[in-house]
């Protein structure tokens, strides 16, 4: 009965907890299309680390967070985030590997170690 | 006690036939399609504000998430199609479909067209009257699986802070109130998309749906067989 009791009361704060965080994505994610730089990309990468890290993260998130690794020259890390976001959510395959290609063997992906000079940052700052 | 049963009934009767009068959603398609993993394509701005579109943009995959379906990390598939030359806005929609299927393994995409978008000022939170459309394309057939127009007007709660009431007021037309006002105009707008494949809703939602659709099918063809037995009846006593 006490065990029940704790759970109903826990209950709510589970869930804003959950809103909590995609509140915090949410806000960096806007950041980036509003004025992509290299403090703002940090920044999302640092919010969608720290949701990797409480646990299991929603599709689409894992892939993402190795996207902004990439951009932000951690290759390494990229990596791990595609394949991690590959086997939990297998329906995401055909679009990581685009992505990876994208990030990881493009000639673009070579100037993406300095973000502020990518040809996306360009083309975001021109429309946003 | 005969009066309160009596008016009873007519509350009952009355709901009844609003409920009866609604027009029912086709989700045939839909249904049919089962769509999964959704691209979002941006969004199509016919409104003067700058701001709105990219905090639509930012805030739309979580409603979907939620509702059940694996969306595409949306700024990385903007990236990804800008590359490719295609950029948000009415271009986009001549595009073939197919494509995003081929090439992204996207089972639908998603635009969203924001028509008007107009600050509200209220003396205790921040809001606006927003016009939206939603569209969801199947990318084998490029059909319309679902769609919702709306006008909706959503406002930032800062009830029960004052400090934060009079700074929400002050501050409107700030950054933050923009997502928080996507956030929210996001979470009504989809509110009528079907729950998706990975919600645990999805099946229960699924059978409720073809159920209903069975009933008003059987219904309909109820009615049609009287009409036609009515028929010739009619036409013998109306002639000469």
């Amino acid at each position: 009965m006490k065990i029940a009791a704790l759970l109903v009361c826990a209950l709510p704060f589970t869930v804003s907890c959950v809103d909590m965080k995609w509140q915090r994505y949410d806000d960096s994610q806007y950041a980036i299309a509003l004025a992509p730089t290299d403090e703002v990309y940090r920044k999302h990468t640092e919010v969608l680390a720290s949701w990797q890290k409480q646990g299991p993260m929603p599709p689409g998130l894992a892939a993402e967070l190795g996207y902004y690794y990439a951009l932000t020259g951690r290759p390494s890390e990229a990596e791990q985030c595609y394949a991690a976001e590959v086997s939990s959510h297998p329906e995401l395959t055909v679009f990581v590997e685009v992505l990876r290609r994208f990030t990881l063997e493009s000639p673009a992906s070579k100037q993406a170690e300095s973000p502020t000079n990518s040809p996306e940052v360009e083309a975001k700052k021109v429309s946003p | 006690m005969n009066q309160a049963r009596w008016l009873l009934l007519c509350i009952i009767g009355v709901f009844a036939s609003c409920q009866a009068n609604r027009p029912v959603a086709d989700y045939d398609r839909f249904y049919e399609r089962q769509p999964k993993t959704i691209l979002v394509l941006g969004v199509v701005n016919e409104t003067s504000s700058a701001e709105a579109p990219a905090a639509f943009a930012s805030t739309i995959a979580s409603p979907l998430i939620k509702r059940g379906y694996v969306v595409l990390p949306v700024l990385p598939s903007v990236d990804l199609l800008r590359s490719e030359g295609i950029y948000e806005g009415e271009q986009i929609t001549s595009a073939s479909f197919k494509a995003f299927r081929d090439l992204l393994g996207a089972d639908a995409v998603l635009q969203v067209t924001l028509h008007s978008w107009d600050t509200v000022y209220l003396v205790f939170a921040s809001g606006v009257e927003v016009h939206m459309t939603y569209r969801l394309f199947d990318t084998e057939t490029g059909e319309v699986l679902w769609e919702d127009t709306a006008r909706r007007t959503v406002q930032s709660d800062s009830s029960g802070h004052p400090i934060a009431a009079i700074i929400n007021a002050a501050v409107t037309a700030m950054a933050v109130q923009y997502v928080e006002l996507a956030r929210l105009a996001n979470a009504e707008g989809l509110r009528t998309l079907p729950a998706g494949p990975v919600s645990q809703a999805y099946n229960a939602e699924r059978e409720r749906y073809l159920a209903s659709e069975a009933q008003r099918k059987a219904r309909k063809a109820e009615e049609e067989k009287r009409k036609a037995t009515q028929q010739p009846a009619t036409s013998t006593t109306s002639a000469p």
